[in-house]
């Protein structure tokens, strides 16, 4: 069944067809959420409030843009209004961000070495939020600047400019990996 | 793309985290039970008890009018400007307390139509 046929299915009152949805997006929306926010309880709960907010607004879907995109740019709000609410009670340390890190699992862990996927993820994670949510965004999920500027509602030079920060930074935290 | 970029590229891609097992339960169930919770709009049905309650008063605190002022009159009732005085005041007081029990009804489906209106 395509998305959109899919997604019509939804909108007719078929609850379970939404599994589909849930099944396709919820590790991207959660990685979009943990780089956010840098929390995985949170980058959870924040997954679960962007999905039922999803449904319960996707009679506004228009099927002019990927239904990725505007998935995306909910999962992106929801994790900033997050954040900021939790502005005043941070308590990330090293030591907590490590152990994260080994509670967390990676999808492609497989093809690289434990040493390795913990040094990409500690890379990442360094990175500020916006620079690690558009880097996820142009290389996993190849989104274009035009969507990721959709998503984030960034302008497109700012995305550019947070595009090279990012990479030069990860290039840079990432060089013994690299060699 | 170089290499470097490349290089990059499948460390990013290498990153994608996986969600939990449970979340998907956990949103479904979510789905599921805001579903059931949120307010049915019913179709309102006006209720012609009150209707049939004040009407049937009225008639009757008429007719024992009529029956009252009758008395001694050979049953001329319209010539009597008491009479009429007294069922017009009826009538106009009957129909305040009809238009207000309305009113009542109104207010009253309305809020349990939406309970999100309802202030603690």
């Amino acid at each position: 069944m395509s998305e959109k046929q899919l997604i019509k299915d939804i909108l007719t009152g078929n609850t379970q067809a939404f599994g589909s949805l849930v099944d396709a997006y919820q590790d991207m929306a959660f990685t979009i959420a943990y780089r956010v926010c840098k929390n995985r309880l949170d980058a959870e709960d924040i997954t679960q409030n962007a999905f039922v907010k999803a449904y319960k607004n996707l009679h506004t879907f228009r099927f002019t843009s990927k239904f990725s995109s505007w998935f995306y740019r909910i999962v992106y709000n929801t994790a900033l209004t997050h954040i900021q609410q939790q502005k005043e009670v941070n308590i990330s340390t090293e030591e907590q961000r490590i152990e994260n890190y080994t509670d967390l699992d990676s999808t492609d862990s497989a093809l690289i070495n434990k040493d390795q996927h913990l040094a990409i993820l500690d890379a990442i994670h360094q990175l500020p939020g916006d620079e690690a949510t558009i880097i996820t965004l142009y290389y996993i999920e190849e989104k274009s600047i035009k969507e990721i500027e959709k998503i984030t509602s960034l302008s497109l030079s700012n995305i550019k400019i947070k595009l090279y920060r990012a990479r030069k930074r990860l290039a840079e935290l990432l060089e013994n990996t690299l060699k | 793309m170089d290499t470097n970029e490349q290089n990059i590229k499948n460390l990013v891609n290498s990153s994608l985290l996986k969600a939990d097992d449970k979340l998907k339960v956990r949103i479904m169930q979510q789905i599921t039970t805001e579903e059931a919770l949120s307010p049915i709009r019913k179709k309102k049905v006006v209720s012609t008890e009150n209707v049939f309650l004040y009407l049937g008063i009225f008639y009757a605190i008429i007719l024992g009018s009529i029956f009252y002022f009758t008395n001694g009159l050979d049953f001329r009732v319209f010539s009597s400007i008491s009479f009429l005085a007294t069922t017009t005041s009826l009538l106009a007081i009957f129909s305040l307390f009809w238009l207000i029990s309305n009113f009542d009804n109104y207010r009253l489906n309305k809020r349990q139509s939406n309970p999100s209106n309802k202030t603690e």
